[in-house]
């Protein structure tokens, strides 16, 4: 099947100004996202996935500016609408569930009210029609007894039934694309993998796209049709889940990989970690972000910053010496 | 919750109690002898005995303050020694009350109206102009002391302007809503600037405090339109901290504002209060000064129970 493309990210540059200098955020990211595909963006805290994210949405505020770049939805660059057209695009077209649901929902508006609103603001749709469909949705996502929790209050629910309500609420007009910013990270094991399973419905129930922003490449391997690893503010590699997991073209992204515990691995082994710290992003080393940190760097690449390129099908990585790199294995 | 009322209430039983001690305490140990201060230059040694006889001023004072309590607990507030020699207390306070009490309203609304949409224009216009302009306002606001501004009231509305109104006095509301409100108005705008300051300011930072939270974020990313934003998220959960200010205020308003009432010529509580201590008017000091920790502890708690409407994650139950 063909899938049309929903989303596309072409060198999106976010800096934002701030009293200590100009941080930038995101640099020349590219990226396109598929109807009904998961895309994991992958990467440290300050990689640059949270503000990609907020770029889509037109939610980049003082001191940040969104420098360069396009962002199509369908073709339609979302840089050129007025702040009144990227309102009704959010929460219709666009939908972000963000991480912490217990401060993502208004303590002092009921769940019902909440969802409806968001409903109230998109469509044309009478009170009472607005009620039916909210309990409607609560059923959807899984809340038990919708039509009682509906005038509930965020704090008199779990943890797991609040980021069903932050769904509910997103995915309440239908959107086209659904952005999870690290949707399970307050959440424990077993609700994480039920949070999943209905994303995972919800997604083919109706035909979204979506990104997930996680930093963990476990839930990535189960979630994701292909990934985007990001590294200060860069997108350095990109391909299906099969392939980068298969064969890794950025050492960062190899190091990403080796760091996951194994459940086969030796039990004494320490878990491995990248040596050296993030850089910062006021003040960027020149040539590649990474090669501070790199095993494999060259004089070269602390002259010349990598571009992605492609080097298998669907499969780019932004790095001078993946080729040696890969044979050097 | 009216279980919840019911124990505070009886909680506040101890609270006044130990008041009750502490004000006849202090205004029998200070220095001064109404009676002496009765006398005025007749300072005779028998008189003086006998009147101090004649009023039980010469009793113990675990007595004297044990017959005071059990006149409370009957209602009976005393009877005004110097003040106004032989009238209750209780008559006294009633007539001064209904000044003070409107005055403090008056006040309050005045200062609600500037602060809290100044409050929320500032904190919307973070480190522009309007915010500039509205936060060094509250500044003079605050430093500017309130008998100072009900001089220059004064002096702008009664003097430059001749208004009769405009030099105080008072006007009962049975003679008329419309005269009363005239006299009240500037004693009003005076005391409330001050306090319009402190809550415009508390709103203000409770305003930016909430602006930086994730819902507000949510609410945005899910293209709820601003205005709505405003409301329903940002002022709804800023006023929940403003209302403790706010509850305080009343309460100190409340205690009468003794310089406000003295520059308008109002007379209030703390007029009535003022006049008794010159005098050492024991009984209409002690009974005053009760009745505003009464009402303080009162105050308290309605503001408790105005959170729990507020913010519905805080419930009374019994069992706290």
């Amino acid at each position: 099947m063909m899938r049309e493309e929903l989303l596309r990210i072409e060198n999106l540059v976010t800096r934002f100004y701030t009293e200590y200098g100009v941080v930038q955020a995101v640099d020349g990211t590219n990226l396109y996202l598929k109807q009904g595909e998961t895309l994991g963006i992958v990467g440290e805290s300050g990689s640059g996935k949270t503000v990609t994210a907020m770029s889509i949405m037109g939610m980049i505020e003082n001191p940040g500016k969104i420098e360069n770049g396009r962002i199509l939805l369908k073709g339609d660059n979302l840089l050129y609408k007025s702040e009144k057209e990227m309102r009704e695009i959010r929460g219709g077209l666009i939908a972000m569930v963000f991480q912490d649901s217990l401060s993502s929902l208004n303590p002092t508006l009921t769940v019902g009210e909440q969802i409806g609103r968001v409903l109230r603001f998109h469509t044309t749709l009478t009170p009472h029609v607005i009620h039916k469909r909210v309990v409607e949705l609560l059923e959807k996502v899984g809340i038990p007894e919708p039509t009682k929790r509906y005038g509930g209050y965020p704090h008199e629910m779990s943890g797991g039934m609040r980021q069903r309500v932050l769904i509910a609420m997103a995915i309440s007009c239908n959107p086209s694309l659904l952005i999870l910013d690290e949707p399970t990270t307050a959440l424990d094991v077993t609700i994480e993998a039920q949070i999943f399973e209905l994303i995972e419905q919800l997604k083919k129930h109706f035909n979204m796209g979506i990104i997930l922003i996680t930093h963990d490449l476990s839930v990535v391997a189960n979630t994701c049709d292909r990934v985007a690893i990001m590294y200060s503010g860069k997108l350095i590699e990109q391909g299906s889940v099969s392939e980068v997991f298969k064969r890794q073209l950025h050492p960062y992204t190899r190091g990403l990989i080796r760091s996951i515990p194994r459940i086969d691995g030796p039990v004494d082994e320490n878990l491995y970690s990248i040596p050296g710290e993030v850089p910062d992003l006021i003040n960027l080393p020149g040539g590649c972000n990474f090669a501070p940190r790199c095993a494999y760097k060259k004089d070269l690449c602390e002259k010349e910053s990598p571009t992605l390129a492609e080097f298998y099908k669907d499969h780019t990585a932004a790095c001078l010496r993946v080729k040696e790199i890969e044979y050097a294995e | 919750m009216g279980v919840y009322i019911l124990k505070r209430l009886i909680l506040a039983i101890p609270t006044l109690i130990v008041a009750s001690i502490i004000i006849f305490l202090l205004v029998h140990i200070a220095p001064g002898d109404p009676v002496r201060v009765m006398l005025g230059p007749i300072q005779d040694q028998v008189l003086v005995e006998r009147l101090q006889q004649k009023l039980g001023l010469d009793l113990p004072l675990h007595e004297q303050y044990l017959t005071w309590l059990g006149n409370l607990l009957r209602g009976d507030l005393g009877i005004s020694i110097s003040v106004q020699r032989g009238a209750p207390v209780a008559e006294l306070i009633a007539e001064r009350y209904m000044v003070t009490l409107e005055l403090a309203l008056l006040a309050m609304t005045v200062a609600l109206l500037i602060a809290i949409p100044t409050g929320i224009l500032s904190a919307l216009r973070q480190n522009k102009l309007t915010d500039h302009i509205s936060r060094v306002v509250a500044l003079i606001g605050i430093s500017i002391p309130n008998f100072f501004v009900g001089i220059l009231l004064i002096l702008f509305f009664g003097v430059v302007l001749l208004k009769t109104w405009g030099a105080g006095g008072f006007v009962p509301i049975q003679e008329g809503l419309g005269a009363n409100l005239q006299r009240m108005i500037l004693p009003a705008i005076a005391l409330g600037t001050s306090y319009s300051a402190i809550v415009m300011r508390m709103m203000r930072s409770s305003m930016l405090d909430v602006m930086s939270k994730d819902y507000v974020r949510t609410a945005r990313a899910m293209g709820v339109k601003r205005w709505s934003v405003i409301r329903q998220d940002i002022v709804r959960n800023a006023l929940i901290p403003v209302v403790t200010v706010i509850g305080n205020s009343i309460g100190y308003l409340l205690g009468g504002s003794v310089v406000t009432e003295s520059v308008f010529r109002l007379p209030g509580i703390g007029n009535l209060v003022i006049n008794a201590v010159y005098r050492r008017d024991f009984p209409v000091i002690q009974a005053v000064v009760l009745i505003i920790v009464l009402l303080r502890i009162l105050v308290n708690l309605v503001v408790d129970l105005m959170y729990a409407k507020l913010d519905p994650r805080i419930q009374y139950t019994s069992s706290e």
